[in-house]
């Protein structure tokens, strides 16, 4: 048998199959050339728009935020975007008089309408753009639709629709929205203290109402909005929870004390089970012990958890009326090692 | 016609296994690409909420950077500073000076006016002996740790057994961040509470224009290496790992810059010392373990551009990190057997694990093995010209394809080359990539695979501290 | 010295979000001042060291700029000693009062937090023109 024709045989179909591979990779390569060429040339173009848009409109938005009054021209549709990006980016930076002008020329011009629009029917990223507009603008027709935003899984939509929201109207966002940010845990904390800050009244008393009826698994993230956005809860409220079996509850109460009235039971919360929470308990003293619990916290400096030797001696040092000498004086009387460490360590962070 | 031709058919075999190789390993990574365009479109999106200006409020988390340091006397104290420089709310840096022979600790002690500070040293990961801890009177978030030379896991480990902070920042002496860097690698975090990781992109530093320490433009390097490995990144190290951390089976966390939740760090036992890849293997360990223990977790990659270091420019040292990257890869790998195939293994488990000891870590013996094969079968005469041809024409067009993707993706998402210029030149790179430094990595991948398979009896002693004070296992 | 001579009063600006810089620009160009505006640290740092730059009448900073912020360049303009009495008005973006603190401290004037009335701004800037040298 002749091996060469075996051999050409064997190897005809891997020729046509390998360089009809070949051939499929060319053009796909190909393809994706002509397609970074047309997204670099798209980019151009965007460029160029935004700067045309940018050199038209930003004269005139100066004169708006310094209170002058020019003839404003129509928007063409092809500034809408640039005009908005840089509308928004204005609005964020300033506020009062300038930020009321500017609102006002945007509604001259139909921006709203136009962002309502956006909301309705755009891609994401307009009704991204569109969201942050009318927060800007305080449009109330638009409540429905930045109501609905605001419950998407997508957290970046919802996020911004939740701060267009108590934009609008602080008391009805609060009121409606309040159990929303306790249920959604995927709404960072920094996020969600950052919006509500503005509305910190009116969800401070929505707080106070719904707390009590709060099961364990919502508790400790409701306190800890509350305590972002310092705010007092109602007596009995912090009292009950630092006395719950959860050890989340607990340990989120105890980051909202800030008045020595539930200052019994923090102390029974020094000797607790969990380290976390004896952690928490002793910067709790810290901010609103008195100068008796010092004992109390020389004894936990000998903690087996090193967390909660550090922040029982920053405690000590932070306690009002306990003076440079008297922690001289502790530092003197202690026999353990670990503790003697711990002291020396605060008390050389605290020489800045 | 009665007895078969077994030598035809042995080769007839190897040449259909070395094609369906090829197209199997390109055929991966533009997959993982496709994968990572999906999470570009979404990320694109909101590139523009973020870059308007925010007010902090305060509750981000706080991050300890940890800069291990080794004979850093020239640049350690303009990188410290450049770190300094970063804006977030509230972040520490620990730099950890690991018995350097030259004057670093001096030169730290000098510019950062240090003085010695009482810590109460937890030792959390065991480490070599720690002489001293320091603290800046002029910084006081910087902090300096002065010890016996255990190798750079060694001095992550010191590092993180001192720090303050829950999420820790690892990073090189040498990378170049920018202000935004520990904002944008953090955001995972904030996003998703089940987050225990994430890296950093890593870019070619190469041809920009760095001074104090910060980026201050962008461009292409002139030198042909710098050059091939600019291309290299968008192919295999950006927009891959971006595809595998969509599907959660991201691997690979570069030590140039990369953020831990450090308490998911200390309960894995912390970074490995015996491994020169320990950057890899603590992240593959980490899926591990925690798919043991069947925890929610993610690992994420950010592909902001948020690091860059300077490549190697010569081939000798470029040689070398390729073989020391090898290494380290295998190493990663050989210490994980628990992760491939386990029971609970999901996506790390079950596909990016043995894609990796299939495309990565054999991938250098059946890619050189099969073009050795193809042209010994040439030049015998078993096969003809034109299936060897055909075959250099699949190998080299997947290659360019898979090329050109990276550079499309870069284009969709972050276009950080301005100049029409310098995207011509990037895709002409792209084409002659394919002709010689691909074959030429996976000649260095393979020695690197021999060295670790010789070395693997023998004591590692003197090998981890040889060679520059570079990431282990991959950029 | 040099003030005697300018008709003007000059400002330095020195901000790097470039629509608030021109903001800034159009407001006191408005008002009749002569403005700089530099868009990074690194800039500002140098413009400040070069003994062949008068002093401005008042410097507008930012806080957080490229390469060198807002309070290393305070201490810069307070070494220099034909700029030490040249009022700084610091713009702080993050409204957390260690930053306020830390400007004034570091021998800003006054400070102005972002997100900023221009009205009150500009009221600010004229009360430092009107009593400066």
């Amino acid at each position: 048998m002749n091996p060469r024709a075996l051999s050409a045989g064997a190897s005809d179909t891997f020729v046509s199959v390998a360089l009809w591979t070949g051939t499929v990779a060319l053009a796909l390569t190909l393809l994706l050339a002509l397609q970074i060429v047309l997204l670099r040339m798209a980019l151009r173009r965007r460029e160029r728009r935004t700067a045309l848009a940018v050199a038209r409109w930003r004269p005139l938005l100066n004169q708006i935020i310094i209170g002058e009054d020019p003839a404003l021209p129509a928007l063409a549709p092809r500034e809408h975007l640039p005009f908005l990006h840089l509308w928004a980016h204005l609005q964020a930076s300033l506020r009062g008089e300038a930020s009321a002008a500017l609102n006002a020329m945007a509604c001259r011009l139909g921006v709203d309408t136009l962002a309502r629009g956006m909301l309705a029917r755009g891609a994401r990223d307009e009704r991204l753009l569109a969201t942050l507009v009318l927060g800007h603008l305080g449009d109330r027709a638009a409540w429905p639709q930045l109501l609905a935003l605001a419950r998407v899984p997508d957290s970046a939509l919802s996020l911004t629709a939740l701060w267009a929201l108590v934009r609008v109207d602080p008391d009805a966002a609060a009121e409606y929205l309040t159990p929303l940010f306790i249920e959604r845990e995927d709404w960072a904390l920094s996020h969600v203290a950052g919006i509500l800050q503005q509305a910190s009244g009116p969800v401070a008393a929505v707080l106070a109402r719904i707390l009590p009826q709060l099961g364990d698994e919502r508790l400790p993230r409701a306190l800890r909005i509350a305590e972002s956005l310092r705010v007092t809860l109602p007596g009995g409220v912090l009292a009950a929870a630092l006395q719950s079996r959860s050890s989340a509850v607990v340990i989120a109460a105890l980051r909202g004390v800030l008045t020595p009235e539930t200052l019994p039971e923090v102390r029974a919360l020094l000797l607790h089970e969990d380290w976390q929470v004896r952690v928490q308990a002793a910067r709790a003293l810290g901010r609103v012990g008195e100068r008796s619990d010092a004992a109390r916290l020389t004894a936990l400096l000998g903690d087996p958890q090193w967390w909660v030797r550090y922040r029982a001696a920053q405690a000590l040092r932070e306690l009002p009326l306990l003076s440079r000498a008297d922690l001289e004086a502790v530092r003197a009387s202690l026999q353990d090692r670990f503790a003697l460490d711990m002291l020396d360590q605060v008390l050389a962070e605290e020489a800045a | 016609m009665s007895h078969p031709n077994w030598g035809q058919l042995l080769t007839d075999f190897v040449t259909w296994f070395v094609f369906c190789y090829f197209i199997a390993l390109n055929g991966g990574y533009l997959l993982l690409n496709a994968i990572a365009l999906r999470s570009l479109r979404i990320k694109g999106q909101e590139l523009f909420i973020a870059d308007l200006p925010r007010a902090y409020s305060g509750l981000e988390p706080p991050v300890s950077i940890l800069v291990p340091a080794y004979n850093e006397e020239a640049t350690i104290a303009a990188s410290i500073r450049s770190m300094l420089q970063l804006s977030y709310a509230e972040f520490e840096i620990i730099v950890v000076n690991d018995g350097s022979k030259d004057s670093t600790l001096e030169v730290l002690r000098r510019e950062f006016a240090l003085l010695p500070f009482p810590e109460a040293y937890r030792r959390q990961i065991p480490t070599a002996e720690v002489r001293a801890v320091y603290r800046s009177t002029r910084y006081p978030n910087v902090r300096v740790i002065d010890k016996v030379n255990g190798g750079k896991a060694d001095s992550l480990n010191a590092a993180i057994n001192v720090s303050r902070y829950p999420l820790v920042c690892g990073v090189d002496a040498d990378s170049i961040l920018q202000r935004d860097s520990l904002a944008k690698v953090t955001e995972p975090f904030l996003r998703d509470s089940t987050v225990v990781a994430a890296g950093g992109t890593v870019r070619v530093a190469n041809g920009c224009t760095v001074s104090g320490g910060f980026l201050t433009s962008v461009g292409l390097p002139k030198n042909i290496w710098a050059l091939f490995q600019v291309v290299e990144y968008l192919r295999a190290f950006l927009f891959g790992r971006l595809g595998w951390s969509a599907m959660n089976g991201m691997l690979i966390i570069s030590g140039a810059f990369g953020v831990f939740r450090k308490d998911a760090v200390v309960e894995v036992g912390g970074y490995r010392r015996d491994t020169i890849g320990e950057d890899m293997e603590l992240v593959v360990r980490m899926h591990r373990l925690l798919r043991e223990k069947r925890r929610p977790y993610r690992i994420e990659f950010v592909p902001d551009p948020v690091c860059w270091t300077e490549a190697p420019e010569d081939f000798h040292t470029l040689k070398n990190q390729r073989i020391r990257w090898q290494r380290g890869l295998a190493e990663s790998l050989n210490a994980n057997w628990g992760l491939p195939f386990s029971r609970n293994g999901g996506v790390p488990g079950w596909v990016a694990f043995p894609f990796m000891l299939l495309f990565e870590w054999l991938g250098p013996v059946v890619e050189l093995g099969g073009y050795a094969f193809m042209l010994w079968a040439f030049f015998t005469g078993m096969i003809s010209w034109q299936a060897f041809g055909a075959f250099l024409f699949v190998a080299i067009g997947l290659g360019i394809l898979l090329s050109a993707s990276g550079l499309l993706l870069e284009e969709m998402s972050f276009h950080i080359y301005p100049r029409g210029k310098q995207l011509l030149m990037l895709g002409l790179v792209v084409i002659l990539e394919n002709f010689g430094y691909r074959q030429l990595n996976t000649v260095w991948r393979l020695t690197g695979l021999l060295r670790w398979a010789l070395q693997k009896e023998s004591s590692w002693g003197t090998m981890k501290r040889k060679g520059t004070w570079q990431s282990g296992a991959s950029k | 010295m040099d003030n005697e001579h300018a008709s003007a009063p000059q400002v330095l600006v020195v901000e790097d979000d470039d629509h608030i810089a021109q903001v800034l620009r159009f407001m006191l160009e408005r008002q009749g001042y002569h403005v700089v505006h530099l868009a990074d640290g690194r800039a500002a740092g140098d413009y400040i060291g070069s003994a062949a730059n008068p002093p401005p009448g008042l410097v507008l900073l930012d806080v957080m700029l490229p390469y060198v912020d807002g309070f290393e360049l305070v201490r810069l303009i307070r070494e220099r000693a034909d700029w030490a009495g040249v009022p700084v008005l610091m713009l702080t973006a993050k409204n957390t009062e260690r930053d306020t603190v830390r400007a004034l401290d570091a021998g800003a004037n006054d400070f102005v937090i972002k997100p900023f009335q221009p009205n009150e701004l500009l009221a600010r800037v004229r009360r430092f023109l009107k009593t400066g040298p």
